[in-house]
């Protein structure tokens, strides 16, 4: 069991890792938008792809240590594989109005 | 009965019951935010041409980055508040604990700061899509009325919120008695007139019987046109204003006043111009309402990042390009002394006043003071302070006519403010959810702890993994809003 109160001490040394790292991630990404001009030149898919790797990596960090995702029961991770897969459909969702086929049957620019 | 496993877990699963619970509660959170992120998407993709640019960068970054490590910072907090308790330690608990509702505060707190002054920022659209933005120092249309069209059928009587204080709405009605207008008088009436209508209908009805025919249909409640004994100033806030023109206002509540329109320009303190979206830049409305100056300023800005993007060998920020910020100079035609100063004697507002600008000076209501303005819509009382003590942003006069919109950085603003106070706002509310819960734990469960201290460990942990999922929204919600 992970959850015992010896093995809980030897993880405040990650959790306190992982807060750093958060930090540092956070930085990373003001620094981008500082000196590598994220968004700069105007909103670009660089741009885009660039801040939600960082971000992305940092929730995982959350997820991950945080919320104990490392080490889970799989009842669980079964839940977030339903999620995530109905997560996609969402994000999907606005894409499937983006390639509006009625505005191309009716010749207008979409 | 003893519900089992709200402390031990399931042997099969491996998990107990709140644990299961707050899972699946975060599964349907992950819809609630995937459904608001796909909507961002789906507007930041679909929008994005010259008539509509999507408003890059907005918001200052510094409050964005400190809620993210204050954030940041709770959620290592509220893990440290956990271990604490598995560990036993219930003091260094409520320290954590304690640490987490300080950075939940802060972060609302900034956010706070952060709304008010979207709130409190305006900006309006011209019909060449000249936007200035800044403070809005008058938005209203004076009236001076000498006769009011009463709708009978109506129960409230509305217009004679824009009176301007210190007149009294004396009437004379058609029979040339005189009258003070309010709702009871207007109540009496109605039923006066729909008991002659029925009493006259009665008689048609006889008559009609009489002679043989059929009966005329009943006459309808006609307006009533009363008399202003002396032509009262009206100061109507345009939104409460149905339609109007040079010599009519026909208010929300289906009255009217008829006279003569004074001014509806709206005084607005401009602070940025932004040319995003005008074609003819040279040529653009702005330059009708503020002095050359500043339109030297306008292109010697434009050359200037043009220059520097071009040495860097990137293309322009169309936003950074086509907006100046922080104006310096002066408007074409001065407005008024006294707005610009925000003192003065106030003297009798709208008694009297000219439409060209610079008699104006006495007679434009103040937006800072009370008593006479009540027709002056609340905006007009925003920004009042420090926004023109050192610098001189210039005041303009812009006739209504020229105004496609006007508006404060709220959700009305355009697209990106819509979904950045949706999310934004949603996110606020799990923060100021999650606190109480936690505020809860801390202040409430100390007994729970004494009697089976596990208990309150799963209670935290649970309650931290809604923390964890609340801090991990923002994660995103940061890139996306402030940098991007």
């Amino acid at each position: 069991m992970a959850d015992s109160p010896e093995e809980i001490q030897k993880h405040l040394r990650t959790y306190l890792y992982v807060f750093y790292a958060l930090i540092v991630g956070t930085l990373i990404t003001v620094g981008a938008y500082l000196y590598i001009d994220l968004g700069g030149e105007g909103f670009s898919v660089g741009d885009a792809v660039l801040g939600l790797m960082i971000a992305t990596a940092k929730a995982s960090l959350v997820c991950l240590f945080f919320m104990h995702l490392n080490h889970e029961k799989s009842l669980i991770y079964k839940f977030l594989v339903f999620t995530f897969f109905f997560f996609l459909g969402l994000m999907f969702l606005s894409l499937f109005a983006l390639w509006n086929p009625i505005q191309e049957i009716l010749g207008v620019q979409g | 009965m003893e519900i089992p496993y709200t402390v031990t877990a399931r042997t099969d699963t491996g998990l107990w019951n709140a644990k299961i619970g707050i899972w699946l509660f975060l599964a349907s959170e992950v819809m609630l935010f995937g459904g608001l992120f796909s909507g961002y998407v789906f507007l930041r993709i679909g929008i994005g041409d010259i008539d509509n640019p999507w408003p890059e960068r907005q918001l200052p970054i510094l409050p964005g980055f400190i809620n993210t490590l204050v954030l940041i910072g709770s959620s290592v907090l509220v893990v440290f508040a956990w271990a604490s308790l598995k560990m036993r330690n219930y003091a260094k608990y409520q320290i954590y604990m304690v640490g987490v509702l300080v950075c939940a505060l802060a972060f609302l707190v900034i956010k706070s700061v952060e709304y008010y002054g979207k709130f409190t920022h305006y900006g309006i659209k011209l019909s060449d899509q000249t936007i200035f933005e800044g403070y809005v120092k008058k938005d209203n249309i004076e009236f001076e009325a000498t006769d009011l069209l009463l709708d009978p059928r109506q129960t409230r009587l509305n217009i004679l919120e824009g009176l301007k204080a210190g007149q009294e709405p004396l009437f004379k009605t058609p029979d040339g008695e005189e009258i003070l207008l309010d709702t009871a008088w207007l109540r009496s009436y109605r039923v006066e007139a729909r008991n002659a209508l029925v009493e006259a209908q009665r008689a048609e009805v006889e008559a009609a019987e009489a002679e043989g025919r059929v009966a005329n249909p009943p006459k309808q409640l006609e307006r009533l046109k009363l008399t202003a004994v002396k032509p009262l100033q009206f100061a109507f806030n345009p939104r409460r204003v149905r339609t109007y023109a040079d010599g009519l206002v026909v208010y929300q509540d289906q009255h009217s006043v008829e006279g003569t329109l004074i001014d509806d320009s709206i005084v607005f303190e401009v602070h940025d111009i932004n040319l995003q979206a005008v074609k003819d830049q040279e040529n653009a409305l702005a330059w009708q309402f503020v002095d050359d100056g500043i339109k030297e300023q306008f292109f010697d800005h434009q050359a200037k990042v043009l220059k520097d993007t071009e040495a860097r060998g990137v293309r322009p920020d169309p936003y950074e390009l086509n907006v100046l910020k922080h104006v310096h100079g002066h408007a074409r035609e001065p407005v008024s002394g006294e707005l610009k100063e925000g003192g003065g004697d106030g003297g009798a507002p709208g008694v009297g006043v000219e439409s060209e600008p610079s008699e104006a000076d006495e007679t434009v209501p103040k937006p800072e003071t009370g008593g006479e303005t009540e027709g002056v819509s609340p905006e007009g009382a925003h920004g009042k302070e420090g926004h023109h003590a050192e610098e001189s942003y210039p005041l303009v006069k812009i006739p209504r006519a020229l105004k496609l919109f006007l508006s404060n950085h709220g959700p009305a603003y355009n697209t990106y403010y819509a979904i950045y106070f949706t999310m934004t706002g949603l996110h606020g509310l799990h923060v100021i959810g999650g606190a109480l819960v936690l505020a809860y734990f801390l202040l409430f469960n100390k007994r729970l702890y004494q009697q089976n201290p596990e208990h309150l460990a799963n209670r935290v942990e649970v309650g931290g993994l809604f923390w964890h999922f609340v801090d991990l929204v923002w994660i995103f919600l940061f890139p996306i809003m402030y940098l991007m």
